[in-house]
């Protein structure tokens, strides 16, 4: 891993982060908190089960185990999650 | 932010379940299919390979055409058998280390025969060996025969 990987990295996180913050004050508003956890849920879910199957058809492509373990937690933690009333 | 640490400390063991889960189907999934399921032949090589000369002495070197298919870069280990045509056996066997790139070349190769090769008619085979996710795939070819004069 190189110093442009890392900065890569924290870069889409924080895109990531304003665009998760943007579509949940301004677009998803009134979405319940639930629906967002589902949401949330079935994405993280389609983008894992997506990385599984780009690797399958093409075998340059690798996804890191830590990578997977990180989907896979986020799935387990939004799966059991009940928000707060 | 408390409520979010009480809930991974109550269901840690399901977010673990998932995170092994997870860990276990995203690697062994595509292991499992590359070693037993996959068929795709990522390196072709055009059959027979042509030598460029047909009628050769002992110590010349042999030319020979690959024309070749690749879906892949890799590293492939070329193991080539030169064989007397009249008894089907190995006379010499030469190996060789070669870098693959994705997409349609040709090359050029060449052999060096024995000095002290007998004459007869002679051609090459071997197998081509590379390596997709850890896994061996191979791609034989063969030549056309030529001739060996003193």
């Amino acid at each position: 891993m190189n110093l442009a990987n890392v900065l890569i990295s924290i870069i889409s996180f924080c895109l990531g982060t304003i665009f998760g913050w943007f579509l949940k004050s301004f677009i998803l508003k009134d979405i319940k908190d639930n629906d967002a956890r589902i949401f949330v849920l079935v994405v993280v879910s389609i983008m894992w089960l997506a990385s599984v199957a780009t690797e399958l058809v093409n075998p340059s492509y690798k996804t890191s185990p830590f990578v997977h373990g990180l989907m896979g937690s986020i799935v387990g933690f939004f799966y059991t999650f009940k928000p707060k009333k | 932010m408390s409520h979010i640490l009480v809930h991974i400390k109550t269901n840690f063991l399901t977010i673990l379940a998932f995170t092994v889960g997870a860990i276990l189907i995203g690697q062994g999934l595509p292991n499992l299919y590359y070693r037993y399921f996959d068929k795709t032949v990522y390196y072709k090589i055009e059959n027979p390979v042509y030598v460029e000369q047909f009628d050769y002495k002992p110590c010349d070197d042999v030319i020979f055409e690959i024309k070749r298919s690749s879906l892949i870069d890799a590293s492939a280990v070329y193991i080539t058998e030169l064989v007397l045509v009249y008894n089907n056996t190995e006379v010499k066997y030469y190996n060789d280390t070669v870098a693959i790139s994705v997409g349609d070349d040709t090359i050029h190769a060449k052999l060096p025969l024995p000095c002290n090769l007998e004459k007869g008619d002679y051609y090459l085979r071997g197998v081509v060996t590379y390596k997709v996710k850890g896994f061996d795939k191979t791609t034989p070819f063969y030549s056309t025969q030529f001739k060996v004069n003193n």
